[in-house]
């Protein structure tokens, strides 16, 4: 390390990682570097679930015949499994204006949510499962089933590369469609920094987790956004709308009480219709970002 | 309250500087494109802020600071009675010296330079030394008009001759300027030129004296009997007299210039006086008549025929040289008297020639170039004579010293408070941040 160059960056830095263009490396080297220790893979692959005993037929696959129970009893059965699930995934990602906020130095929240999706991509394909996108702001601005295989894993990735931010924030659209387009129980990822509050997003999100998919909502933000760092006189332009609103120093304190209040809704929101709830930062490393999820998401606590 | 630099009131367009930057900063709060504005309560104090009191009454000590820059550099002047007092308290005097022929005589010098100095103790002086009281006063009037506000006065230092001074020259000067009048030697009493021809007892002699006054002209002959011009003389050996005062008259005939009497000159022959009566001539006086003796070209070509000598002898001095380059006349001092001892005898034309020339180069301790006696009375000069007139106001302009300063003094106290209550202000602001 060069000497006076500060302290090292982790490897899975944000801003490193949105430098590298090759968006696959990127989501390898994050997996890799996220799941390396954990003993199970969080999402559930290839399930052979044992269901019952029949008596064997000509014609049965032999590596199916329990053959313990042949000796214990001198029959001959076959093991019937049930029907096997692949994890199907649908990514919806935010992409509206207020995404391409980033804080000086840092990534904005599209970039962010761009290395999150793509390692989360990868990481299901990689498993055998499959993925899909649904790129909304307000309406759905692009659509990729879900699908299994590393072809497709690229045409997800070149996608997420061609992600613009822009348009207003309306995610329900976009939700009722993806949970439409799981047709098997799946698994529900938005993306998104969760400015559309009217009460339909909820909805939709609830409505999922009635059919009976996995919800998890990563809540995407900047530092700024949180602890509202400004102590002078600005004049805020609001990204999505256009309004623009005067601002002193003494009105960060009513900011963060106010901004603190929104994250307690969307947390108890999840909290209370049994959605996995994730706030990232983007000054976060990705890493330490998917990490805390997938081990709380093991261990069936992030409810 | 008047400008002495009124053309710097100008600069007080520069006050639009710090309410530029007071409005220009009020509208330019940094922008910032933000996504969670919807959680800012727009804040009202944010611009209450920017125009808050402290910032007023800082654009007004900035606006009063450029102001007072301004007028201080316009040079201010108060003109108040104490100070047109302090102006009438002084005077600004012109010294015009004479400086013409008639004052040029070293007698003079001494009064002018004790005149000009005591006329110089004054506020401000100048001394301005001319040829013609006329163009000298013309100059002084240039001055005075130039000079700071304070009584006007000129002193004319002068013999006053006759036409120097007259009521045209004094029209030149403002009626608010004062005029006075020195006068140097002189006087106006009727003169009698020296004799300038030598003279003998015997003779009658004119002289004609010649007064100026204001009434007119007066030439007055005056005849009387002739003296003998001291200085000169004569001498052979005993019983030589009747011949020495032949020889005389005839000089007086021939109308030989008279000596100086201080500068006697005695021409003799034969033994009249001893060698031990005699010194090595002295003083610059008889080395000039020896050497304008030795330079006169009729002397030397009558001295080519002259056989006779004078012996040579400690402490004569040869002049003249004869046929054979022989002495012909000799030279030494006899009691601070010039003796020309002559190898001729006294009834000789040559001794005659001699005395002539010597005479005739002998140099007059006072020019021979007579300065004209006439001059102004003093009456004349008194209906000329005027005391200054108050100190002009108006010329103001003239003033050495503004009155500035204050205006520079009350700007640095303003630069001070600014200074403090920008301070301040920003400590204000920051604990209101922390607050915040």
């Amino acid at each position: 390390m060069e000497r006076g160059a500060g302290p090292p960056k982790p490897l899975l830095d944000p801003v490193l990682l949105n430098a590298i263009s090759d968006l696959e490396l990127v989501a390898r080297v994050t997996v890799d570097g996220t799941v390396s220790g954990l003993h199970r893979s969080p999402f559930h692959g290839y399930s052979a679930e044992f269901s019952q005993y029949r008596h064997y037929r000509p014609g049965d696959d032999l590596k199916y015949i329990d053959w313990k129970l042949l000796a214990r009893t001198d029959r001959i059965y076959t093991k019937q499994y049930r029907e096997t699930t692949n994890l199907a995934a649908q990514i919806a990602i935010d992409a509206s204006a207020s995404m391409n906020y980033g804080a000086t130095g840092g990534v904005t929240k599209l970039a962010y949510a761009r290395l999150l999706a793509a390692a989360l991509a990868h990481r299901v394909i990689g498993q055998g499962d499959a993925a899909g996108l649904v790129v909304f702001s307000d309406a759905i601005r692009q659509y990729v089933p879900s699908r299994s295989g590393q072809v497709h894993l690229r045409r997800l990735l070149v996608a997420l590369t061609e992600l613009e931010a822009s348009g207003t924030t309306a995610a329900s659209p976009a939700l009722r469609r993806s949970t439409d387009l799981l047709k098997r129980r799946g698994l529900l990822i938005l993306v998104s920094d969760l400015y559309d509050e009217d009460g339909t997003v909820e909805e939709e999100l609830r409505r999922a987790t009635r059919i009976g998919h996995d919800v998890v909502v990563f809540h995407v933000l900047t530092r700024d956004e949180i602890e509202f760092p400004f102590d002078e006189d600005l004049q805020l332009d609001d990204l999505e709308s256009g309004a623009s609103v005067q601002s002193g120093p003494a009105a960060a304190a009513e900011y963060r009480r106010e901004f603190a209040a929104f994250l307690a809704r969307w947390r108890t929101r999840c909290a209370a219709n049994g959605i996995d709830y994730v706030r990232v930062t983007t000054d976060m490393a990705l890493d330490a970002a998917l990490r805390e999820y997938l081990v709380q998401r093991s261990r069936g606590v992030t409810r | 309250m008047v400008w002495l630099q009124p053309t710097s009131l100008w600069l007080a367009v520069l006050v639009a500087v710090p309410i530029a930057i007071h409005l220009l900063r009020t509208r330019r709060a940094r922008r910032l494109a933000f996504p969670s504005v919807r959680f800012v309560r727009p804040s009202q104090t944010a611009s209450v802020r920017l125009h808050a009191p402290s910032d007023l009454l800082l654009l007004a000590l900035r606006v009063a600071i450029v102001l007072l820059a301004a007028l201080a550099c316009a040079q201010p002047l108060w003109i108040t009675p104490a100070r047109e007092a302090s102006w009438n308290a002084r005077t600004a005097r012109a010294i015009v010296v004479d400086t013409s022929e008639s004052m040029r005589d070293p007698s003079a010098l001494e009064p002018v330079q004790r005149i000009v100095a005591r006329e110089s103790e004054a506020f401000v002086t100048r001394t301005f030394e001319v040829a013609t009281l006329g163009s000298g006063i013309e100059r002084a009037v240039a001055w005075l008009q130039q000079a700071p506000p304070a009584r006007r006065e000129i002193v004319v230092v002068s013999d006053f001759q006759l036409g120097s001074m007259s009521d045209a020259i004094a029209g030149m000067i403002p009626s608010s300027v004062g005029l006075r009048f020195e006068r140097v030697a002189r006087s106006n009493a009727l003169v009698v030129p020296p004799v300038r021809r030598l003279t003998t007892a015997d003779a009658a002699a004119e002289a004609y004296a010649i007064g100026l006054t204001d009434r007119g002209t007066t030439i007055e002959v005056q005849r009387r009997q002739s003296v003998e011009s001291p200085g000169f003389r004569l001498l052979g050996n005993a019983g030589d007299e009747n011949m020495a005062a032949a020889v005389r008259r005839a000089l007086v005939a021939a109308g030989t210039a008279a000596p100086d009497p201080s500068r006697r000159i005695a021409v003799r022959t034969g033994t009249a006086i001893s060698d031990g009566e005699v010194s090595a001539v002295a003083g610059r006086w008889m080395i000039e008549i020896i050497g304008g003796l030795s330079r006169d070209a009729e002397l030397d070509r009558l001295a080519r025929s002259i056989t006779e000598a004078v012996p040579r002898a400690e402490p004569w001095t040869i002049v003249v040289r004869g046929q054979s380059n022989q002495p012909v006349v000799r030279a030494a001092a006899s009691d601070a008297e010039l003796v020309l001892d002559c190898a001729t005898p006294l009834e000789s034309y040559f001794t005659a020639a001699v005395a002539r020339a010597a005479l005739r180069v002998a140099p007059w301790s006072r020019p021979v170039t007579e300065s004209d006696p006439s001059t102004i009375p003093d009456s004349t000069l008194d209906t000329l004579r005027r005391e200054p007139g108050p100190a002009d106001t108006t010329s103001w302009q003239t003033v050495e010293h503004s009155d500035g300063r204050w205006f520079w003094a009350a700007l640095l106290l303003l630069l001070a408070v600014e200074a403090w209550l920008r301070n301040r202000t920003a400590e204000i602001k920051e604990v209101h941040r922390a607050a915040a």
